[in-house]
């Protein structure tokens, strides 16, 4: 495993997302480790609660947009597919964030630096997050024309913050984000491990037995409140987006990406909302 | 109004119910349950009556069910250890059910008014009012997960919000009216001198608080209310949780993980007695988990 | 159209004019529809004499502008304002007869079948603007009630003046589930935000994530232009589809029978005994007048003890 580290300590089983250089930015790859490792980690009855982390200065900076071995986390336009293909790879990305939102063991995030776009989605579908408080939140999503697909916002942070946040693409750092309801806990970045250990050492205690029964009775609730509904109307609505007409006078990544480099591409889909964020 | 462990007075627009087993921390046994929807019924149908307040007589609001394995068939799974059929767990289960949803959809203004304890399902009582109102060191929390079982209660989400009602359910912690003011769990946390000026002050609001068509508008204002709420998926998230309160308590120690950290509260309290057991569950939390500081527990 | 204190209905099957009207030509008489730049529009409702209360007319001009700048290609951004001292007053309940903003008067007796007509006109219209394809910005000061807070809670931003008004006492708050999820239903604890009373500031407002930006009233204008300007950057097919699965979102979430609920709760107004010691709606309105009316309904949804706290 080279994209994602594991170790299991005193019952707790920690996740390193581990592509520092990149910002632990996901790819195939990583989401093949992971997607191998969390069955094995789901049934280990040693483990009772699982901490996801990332390695370097960052939790995750979100989709590895290069456009190489990125089919995993993002679809291209210009893909030659069917209704049906793309059907099956929508729900195949999305139901990653199902299942581990569902995961029969708690999860908790620890998060510092940059934690975007699908990051963020991590974070949010594991049970608690602790972050550092100058850890940066957002989802920049719609700036590039993608669909910002994850449900739980509006469950999270309610209507007028999610139409805020997702329409500005603005971050937020821990401290707001604790307050609007999209984290646990803001703690000063020195006490970010000790916080989360603490927790989770806590937790451990416990034994899956209560642990899981404890944690589905309060997934089942977000079941009935439309959540199960909400997970495959995102994936369908993926779909039409795939299908927008991409005006002339219209920034669009993919065309900057493929003519001057990924860094030009980020660079223009950030300019215009720059020193709105800032004066936020 | 004679009940033996609530009391009971009217008082023009203003009703209050007291759990009255103070010896007890107003500890709930079916014998409770049953009074306070008797003088639930009562206020009901008392047409002066607009706001109910709900409150606990001695130190606390209320420690939650009974422990004690006497006087609770109906508010406590059956201890484990008994040859219990899995089908009366679930009669017992639905109508546990529609109680709750009765106390929840009650139609008349229900106020929580919280001092000391106000754990388990004492919170759930509390979170079943419209409002709640505490003192700033009253202490909240569920520790059911900490004993094998899944909270049955499931407006946890809509009180609290998701990222909370994970962190305070599956650690079982404790928190103070400070940190439930924080995060809406209630709605005011005053210091305790300042608590019957903020009830009367507030109380008095809610008596005057309806819409354009009066008090006779309010019955058509809130059935719409609960219809919001079951839209939202209410009916079906209790189903969810009731049956889910009922697969862990059907758990049995021998079967559970009880070697991998787990804790056998009914076997402790059969060899050392209910106050060990109590003690014996919550000691090994807080090292991680600091209770708020509140008076010894009896 | 024909409602209004002692109305004659006909059926429900009457034609809802601002469902089939037409924008082009269109004589805004109550609301003044410009375009800020190429990629702004801006609606200010525009009977300040009267709170900016909703007439038939006014629904009709709100309407005919939100069509015109839907099928404006350039138009990313909409703003909606209030002329004079207030967003709006909510439905003016001194229309004359003939108009359906008040509230029907039950000696008009109507039948449940003419009444749902009515009703289903009067409320799901604010799901013309939760629906609305662009992006909507709220330009709130001064009172926001009633009606008003609705239009303005179906918007996509809400940027507030500080001591701007949400709500009022005697009326409650007009959510309907259209705003944060702590606050809905109405009376979940953090929607009291200390206290019982259904009011809240614009500061208050922003806090509790009902409004998303409140600033001093000098600066509301240029804080809404500033929004208006940036979201106006954000590709237009991919916020009609973004906008599309929040509001379906919200749908699958319960919120979908928000008005439907809304209007249940309007039936009963039908049907209600006022008790001796209350306002009575209908009778305070004949013998004091509406001004009358208000000021007794804001004094009996008092506490007589005054909270200390400030807003």
């Amino acid at each position: 495993m080279s994209t994602i580290l594991y170790e299991k300590v005193d019952g707790i089983g920690y996740i390193t997302l581990n592509r520092p250089e990149e910002l632990n930015a996901m790819n195939d790859e990583m989401l093949a480790e992971l997607d191998e490792l969390l069955p094995k980690i789901e049934m280990d009855l040693d483990v009772k609660v699982v901490v996801f982390r990332g390695a370097g200065k960052d939790f995750c900076a979100g989709q590895d947009l290069t456009g190489v071995k990125t089919y995993e986390v993002l679809s291209e336009p210009g893909e030659h597919l069917t209704i049906k293909k793309r059907m099956e790879a929508e729900r195949r990305r999305n139901r990653r964030w199902e299942y581990i939102f569902n995961l029969a063991k708690p999860t908790i995030a620890q998060v510092h630096g940059h934690c975007l776009g699908t990051g963020c989605y991590l974070s949010m579908v594991c049970d608690i997050t602790i972050a550092a408080e100058d850890a940066q939140f957002g989802d920049p999503l719609l700036r590039m024309g993608l669909l910002p697909h994850m449900p739980l916002w509006l469950y999270l942070v309610g209507i007028k913050r999610t139409r805020e946040l997702l329409l500005t693409g603005c971050y937020i750092d821990g401290i707001e984000a604790e307050k609007i309801g999209l984290i646990n806990k803001a703690v000063p970045r020195d006490d970010l491990e000790d916080e989360v250990n603490n927790m989770a050492k806590g937790i451990a205690l416990m034994n899956c037995d209560a642990l899981a029964p404890a944690k589905d009775a309060v997934n089942s609730v977000m079941e009935a409140r439309g959540l199960g509904a909400c997970w495959r109307f995102t994936n369908d609505m993926q779909l039409v987006m795939q299908q927008r007409t991409m005006l002339p006078e219209e920034f669009n990544f993919f065309d900057v990406r493929e003519k001057k480099g990924l860094k030009a591409a980020i660079e223009g889909r950030d300019a215009p909302f720059k020193k709105f964020c800032e004066e936020r | 109004m004679k009940y033996q462990n609530v009391l009971l007075k009217l008082d023009g627009r203003i009703a209050t119910i007291t759990l009255n087993r103070p010896e007890k921390l107003n500890a709930i046994n079916d014998g409770m349950m049953r009074d306070l929807i008797k003088a639930l019924e009562k206020v009901r149908k008392d047409y002066e009556s607009l706001v109910v307040v709900i409150k606990g007589a001695g130190s606390s609001f209320s420690v939650g069910q009974d422990l004690s394995g006497v006087g609770t068939d109906e508010v406590m799974p059956p201890n484990p250890r008994e040859k219990t059929y899995l089908f009366d767990m679930y009669s017992q289960g639905f109508k546990n059910q529609s109680v709750w949803q009765y106390i929840f959809e009650y139609p008349k203004i229900t106020v929580a008014q919280v001092h000391g304890y106000c754990l388990g399902m004492g919170l759930d009582l509390a979170m079943s009012c419209r409002a709640v109102i505490c003192t700033d060191n009253a202490v909240f929390g569920d520790p059911s997960v900490r004993m094998g079982l899944a909270s049955a209660n499931p407006l946890w989400t809509f009180r609290v919000g998701l990222k909370k009602s994970k962190e305070l359910l599956l650690t079982g912690r404790y928190i103070d009216g400070k940190e439930a003011q924080k995060i809406g769990l209630v709605m005011k946390a005053v210091p305790a001198a300042e608590m019957e000026e903020a009830m009367a002050v507030e109380i008095d609001a809610f008596a005057h608080s309806t819409g354009i068509g009066g008090w006779d508008q309010e019955g058509v204002f809130w059935s719409s209310w609960m219809s919001f709420m079951q839209l939202a998926g209410l009916a079906a998230a209790r189903q969810m949780t009731t049956n889910l309160n009922v697969m862990s308590s059907i758990q049995r120690p021998h079967r559970s993980l009880i070697d991998r950290g787990g804790y056998d509260f009914y076997k402790v309290r059969e060899e050392k007695g209910l106050k060990a057991a109590i003690e014996e569950r919550d000691a090994p939390f807080r090292k991680y988990f600091p209770e708020p500081k509140q008076k010894k527990r009896k | 159209m024909p409602t209004g204190f002692g109305w004659n209905f006909k059926t429900q099957y009457k034609e809802c004019f601002y469902e089939h009207n037409d924008y082009r030509e269109w004589d805004f008489q109550t609301a003044v529809y410009e375009k800020v730049n190429d990629r702004v529009a801006r609606i200010t409702l525009n009977r300040p004499d009267k709170r900016n209360a909703f007439n038939d007319r006014m629904f009709e001009d709100l309407a005919a502008a939100m069509h015109k700048a839907n099928d404006d290609p350039d138009v990313r951004v909409v703003i909606i304002r209030g002329a004079g001292k207030h967003f709006g007053a909510g439905h003016d309940l001194s229309s004359p007869e003939g108009e359906e903003s008040p509230p029907v008067h039950p000696s008009v007796n109507p039948t449940m079948q003419d009444y749902y007509g009515f009703e289903r006109r009067r409320c799901y219209k604010y799901d013309d603007v939760t629906d609305y394809p662009k992006i909507t910005i709220a330009q709130v000061h001064g009172k926001c009630i009633g009606a008003s807070q609705i239009f303005a809670a179906s918007c996509d931003i809400i940027v507030t003046a500080e001591d701007a008004q949400f709500g009022i006492r005697g009326f409650g708050s007009q959510l309907h589930g259209l705003t944060q999820y702590p606050l809905w239903p109405l009376w979940s604890n953090k929607a009291y935000a200390g206290r019982a009373i259904t009011e809240m500031s614009g500061k208050e407002a922003a806090e509790l994530g009902f409004a998303t930006k409140s600033v001093p009233l000098d600066k509301l204008e240029a804080e809404t232009l500033r929004w208006a300007q940036v979201l106006s950057n954000l590709p237009s097919e991919a916020v009609a589809v973004t906008k599309e699965w929040i509001g379906g979102m919200q749908d699958i979430m319960g919120m979908g029978g928000t008005q439907r609920a809304h209007y249940h709760g309007h039936t009963g107004l039908q049907y209600v005994r006022f008790r001796p010691e209350e306002v009575n709606l209908y009778k305070e309105k004949r013998d004091k007048g509406l001004k009358g009316f208000l000021k007794d309904r804001a004094e009996t949804a008092t506490p007589k003890a005054a909270p200390k706290e400030k807003k």
